[in-house]
């Protein structure tokens, strides 16, 4: 062992306590309870937010797997931090409160396409492959049945039976897309949520 | 912004009384030092560097390169100043004066061995020395050093702050000095990691998702931990260098105006102490926390 004066001073008991922080009053481990802290590691992950097109950057906090907080993203160039009131409640999207203020997971979040069979009173879950090769097929259905070519003698090749609405949750590159559909399907009646 | 004022300090210390457990035993100590502080500078005026020039710091600052200013500091305004917190510490606890007597006598002798102007890497080899050589522990040693040094750097930089243009700086150390942050805060208005600089006080915006020590930006990589029950504080963390800084969440506490981080890092070192039990070294380098606090050994 080498022997220095100060592990000497230690050996020899030659002082009653060695200056440390808590000598002063400075401690590091609470005097007011016995029990050890416990600790809770959680993540933090950039997304951005879905209610508009405004595209907020937003940083979800993740433990454990579940979202315990979002807030702004104080560095994305077009929020800078700040959320409107929707995007401050981007939580509740998955979670919301019980009676005593504890998270647990939205039971009104949607995480499977639903159908209603004729005749049937309630909700069953499908396939998402099953889902849009339904919506695909009735979507050609109308649109065959219902199309216009002509009108007073003049081309309008449009179809009235049918009304698209868009949603800002879409990206820009979706809503191009859409708006193709929309207009070489002949629809004329198409609108936007607008959230803005 | 960056002066350690006795006043904003007295504020901070009663802010951080109420917000944290514990504290109070501390705070007449801190208060005491922080008040030996402010007259000495009023005895002992520190010449402010010259004003920097403003073009040539914002070139560096833009290209990336921290200014890495240290200023030479008096070797006897060194050793006084730590006399006057060693004098704190023992009417803190009379318990340590003869420790304290150890360490007066080691700064007589470095006073009669050194130049005039010492550079802040002889002033840390005089930390280490006293630490080997006296019963000073590692966590009151890094306290007296660094609070002192933080005082004379505030000094001399003062009007420095003015031209220093932290907006366009995006790295992990200081832009004035070069060191790396032991602290920050998330800001109580728009939620930025602001890191402040434990040595100059200098203050700039981090992205919050990268490592301020290694600029890791996986986010697998990074996070933070709080203890339960209390999240004012969050203990951030690299698992790629394995490194870690605190950040006091100022949203928590609604603060009006700027926060004295310094003094809240005295209020948590809690988690300096949690952060070495989980694995992490402090990414500063300022060691807060002894040997046998985290081990079983016994040197």
């Amino acid at each position: 062992m080498d022997l220095t004066r100060r592990s000497f001073l230690k050996l020899a008991g030659a002082t009653a306590a060695a200056a440390t922080l808590t000598g002063v009053g400075l401690r590091k481990a609470s005097a007011s309870t016995d029990e050890p802290l416990r600790i809770k590691y959680t993540k933090e992950y950039f997304t951005v937010c879905t209610f508009c097109g405004v595209g907020c950057g937003v940083i979800c906090n993740v433990r454990d797997g579940v979202i315990v907080n979002t807030e702004g993203d104080p560095d994305h160039p077009m929020n800078e931090g700040t959320l409107c009131p929707k995007g401050v409640a981007h939580y509740n999207v998955s979670y919301m409160f019980d009676e005593k203020g504890k998270p647990k997971p939205n039971p009104n979040r949607l995480t499977k396409p639903l159908r209603r069979k004729p005749g049937a009173s309630d909700w069953e879950e499908m396939e998402w492959d099953e889902a849009l090769e339904a919506i695909a097929k009735k979507f050609k259905e109308t649109r065959d049945e219902t199309f216009i070519e002509q009108e007073n003698g003049v081309m309008v090749n449009r179809t009235d039976a049918i009304n698209w609405l868009g949603s800002a949750f879409c990206n820009n590159e979706e809503n191009y897309l859409f708006k193709k559909i929309i207009s070489s399907s002949g629809i004329v009646n198409f609108d936007h949520c607008a959230r803005l | 912004m960056n002066k350690l004022q006795y006043s904003s300090c007295q504020e901070e210390i009663n802010r951080c009384k109420k917000i944290y457990k514990d504290f109070k035993d501390a705070a007449t100590f801190i208060d005491a030092v922080c008040a030996e502080a402010a007259n000495f500078f009023e005895e002992n005026p520190v010449t402010p560097l010259p004003v920097l020039d403003e073009d040539m710091a914002t070139t560096r600052i833009r290209a990336g390169n921290s200014l890495e200013m240290h200023p030479r500091l008096k070797t006897a305004d060194v050793v006084n100043l730590l006399k006057r917190f060693n004098d704190a510490v023992i009417k803190a606890n009379p318990g340590l004066k003869k420790i304290m007597k150890q360490v007066n006598e080691s700064l007589d002798s470095f006073l009669a061995n050194s130049a005039d102007e010492v550079t802040k890497e002889e002033i840390f080899a005089l930390r280490n020395s006293l630490i080997e050589e006296t019963e000073l522990e590692q966590d009151l040693a890094t306290f007296l050093f660094s609070f002192m040094l933080t005082s004379f750097y505030r000094q001399h930089f003062k009007s420095t702050y003015e031209v220093l243009r932290t907006d366009l700086w995006e790295g992990g150390d200081c832009p004035l000095c070069g060191e790396m942050p032991h602290y920050g805060q998330l800001r109580a208005d728009d939620g930025a990691k602001q890191l402040d600089c434990w040595l100059c006080g200098a203050t700039w915006v981090h992205t919050r998702i990268k490592c301020p020590f290694c600029g890791n930006t996986e986010r697998e990589d990074l996070g933070y931990f709080t203890v339960e029950g209390d999240d004012k504080v969050r203990v951030n963390y690299c698992k790629k260098c394995c490194q870690y800084y605190k950040l006091i969440d100022a949203r928590k506490f609604h603060a009006d105006g700027e926060l004295v981080l310094a003094i809240h890092n005295l209020a948590s070192l809690t988690h300096d102490l949690l952060a070495r039990q989980e694995g992490f070294t402090p990414g500063s380098g300022l060691e807060w926390v002894n040997r046998d606090e985290t081990t079983d050994d016994q040197d």
